[in-house]
């Protein structure tokens, strides 16, 4: 009789146990895709972000030609009158402001690595991802040495960069990166340097977090240029501002 | 041990040879199938040295293992759990274990040995 | 069964070990990881992230295209490259922020604590920083402002936002309490950025009790932007010296 209860005790506790397990199943099976294992899924995700990555350098390549060639028509239009070539220069300088052109020219280059791993506590993700806003502070003191242009890991800063959290990633101009953040600018050097590495600055701060901190002045950087249509949809010019 | 890694090495050999591949898909469940039989191997290795060496053992371990921790793998996977690492801190510890306790076995024979030859 | 020496029984299986690990070797398996929900998830989106950098390219592409093709037509002779070139010259002002602009949006107030009592453990966390100001506006950038103004300054990429003492230096500029941030875009977007529970503006006004009123408006002006504009050390790439 005893043996009977505790057969049926073990009975109970396995239908539960089953229970469980297939939910469990259902809702693995659901993120992932039907009758796919989850390794499985995982090598097919990678071998499309690497064919989508592809795509994604194509596209640029055009976009650089197409930039080439409209550059040179324009140079070309422009050198036939005086009044058109003030005129492209004019274009030239707010295109340079707005962050619409290469830039080159001496600068700094910040490079911000991760604390070494054992200072981490288990964490999965690099620890820049929850101090966000250290990167704004950096900009903001590098403007502030008077940075004439500015990026982050190759993603120009301009005036409608957001730098946002996504998961464990950060995302800038809406493109994901990741520590280490290399910020580089463009100005003088050593204002620039000075700006961030005296004792207290943001360097130091950073310094004593543990992250291992990188700063070089260096005869040219180039600054890439801003790659997004920006479209005004709320805004209008006023108009007696207008030119 | 001796025998052990030769075998090892000439099953590698053979394995190269062959043209036999699986799908890359159950590799993960394989490998720690193997370290579950490496385990096994140490284990009887071990035993062997003890002079308690059970054949019915020894296979029901080297392929239930196997079977156990592939199994495991499987379901971890299927589940989104890691159960795997259960079969990895297991057959890995108790392999460290066994190493360690043939070593004492080998250096425990040679020293007996030694202790004779200096009584003589 | 017994009498066969467990020797060769171990060679055998030690063979069988070594057969299968080869196999497996030659697999060239990229990584044996577990996969965690979590890791699928992260691959989906960063999947998700270049499809949008592809599809964004794509619409830069046409506009370029279009561009072009304009300018072939003035190489015929059909257009006058100053029309086109003022027009470029109009848009790039805009978007540099040399132009005052108006348009629906919001009007953000932030005060320092005014209680008397100190709310921390420390009077530094009544008081609003650079730091608070640089958030906020981070805020309201990924929520899609188009423009954004702290007390009269524009600010844009190049604006420095620092604390000096009592003060905040924009542009150049010191600015005192009461900040007023202007901000020109989806007026409820932008109201969401920093009044919806976790965000920055959020915490800032109810945990170290600073004061944030934001209003919402139809019309906002903000003025063209007014600080340094020179470029002594940047050229455009390739054409320097």
């Amino acid at each position: 009789m005893k043996n009977l209860k505790e057969q049926m005790a073990l009975a109970l506790v396995s239908i539960f146990l089953g229970l469980i397990l297939s939910i469990q199943f259902k809702t693995i099976n659901k993120t992932v895709g039907e009758g796919v294992l989850p390794t499985q899924r995982a090598q097919q995700l990678a071998v499309e972000l690497k064919k989508i990555q592809g795509e994604r350098d194509l596209q640029l390549k055009r976009l650089e030609e197409l930039e080439t060639k409209i550059k040179q028509y324009e140079k070309g239009e422009a050198d036939k009158n005086v009044y058109a070539e003030n005129l492209y220069k004019d274009t030239l300088k707010y295109r340079m402001l707005a962050g619409y052109v290469d830039l080159e020219g001496p600068g700094i280059t910040l490079e911000i690595n991760d604390p070494p791993i054992d200072l981490q506590f288990g964490e999965q993700y690099s620890p820049i991802v929850d101090e966000l806003d250290i990167i704004l502070q950096i900009v903001s003191i590098l403007n502030a040495a008077e940075a004439e242009a500015i990026s982050i890991n190759d993603q120009r800063y301009t005036s409608y960069t957001e730098i946002v959290r996504a998961g464990d990633h950060i995302e800038i101009n809406g493109v994901s990166t990741n520590s280490p953040i290399v910020i580089k600018a463009i100005g003088d050097p050593s204002t620039l340097e000075s700006a961030l590495a005296f004792k207290g600055g943001i360097v130091w701060q950073l310094e004593n977090y543990d992250y291992i901190i990188h700063i070089n002045q260096e005869k040219k950087i180039v600054i890439p240029k801003y790659r997004k249509i920006k479209e005004f949809i709320y805004s209008k010019p006023m108009e007696d501002g207008a030119n | 041990m001796f025998f052990a890694l030769m075998g090892i090495l000439i099953g590698a050999i053979i394995g190269f040879l062959l043209p036999f591949t699986y799908n890359t898909t159950y590799s993960l469940y394989i490998s720690v199938a193997i370290l579950a039989c490496l385990d096994s191997v140490f284990g009887g290795i071990k035993a062997n040295l003890e002079k308690n060496f059970d054949i019915n053992i020894f296979i029901s371990g080297f392929f239930g293992n196997a079977i156990l921790a592939a199994f495991l793998a499987y379901i971890g996977d299927r589940l989104g759990v890691p159960l795997y690492y259960a079969a990895i801190f297991t057959f890995g510890g108790r392999l460290f274990e066994n190493f360690a306790a043939i070593r004492r076995l080998l250096l425990f024979k040679k020293r007996t040995k030694k202790d004779e030859l200096d009584l003589n | 069964m017994k009498s066969k020496n467990p020797k060769i029984i171990l060679m055998l299986f030690s063979i069988l070990i070594g057969v299968i690990m080869s196999t497996q070797m030659k697999l060239k398996v990229e990584s044996y990881a577990p996969v965690t929900l979590r890791s699928i998830q992260v691959a989906k989106n960063e999947i998700n992230m270049v499809n949008d950098e592809v599809t964004n390219m794509k619409e830069m592409i046409k506009v370029k295209e279009d561009e072009l093709k304009m300018l072939e037509n003035i190489a015929k002779g059909d257009d006058s490259i100053i029309d086109i070139l003022s027009q470029e010259l109009k848009s790039n002002k805009i978007k540099s922020g040399h132009t005052a602009l108006e348009g629906p949006g919001i009007i953000i107030k932030m005060y320092d604590n005014a209680e008397n009592q100190v709310i921390g453990m420390n009077i530094n966390y009544d008081v609003i920083h650079d730091v608070d100001i640089l958030n906020i506006l981070n805020d309201l950038t990924v929520a899609g402002a188009e423009a954004i103004s702290i007390n009269g300054q524009r600010v844009l990429s190049i604006s420095e936002i620092k604390c000096g003492g009592p003060i905040i230096k924009v542009n150049g500029k010191s600015l005192g309490t009461p900040f007023i941030i202007k901000a020109i875009g989806d007026p409820k977007l932008l109201n969401a950025s920093i009044n919806a529970p976790g965000t920055y503006g959020d915490t800032l006004k109810n945990v170290y009790q600073i004061g944030i009123e934001s209003t919402l408006e139809d019309k906002i002006l903000i003025p063209e932007y007014s600080g340094r504009f020179n470029f002594k050390y940047a050229k455009p790439l390739g054409e320097g010296d």
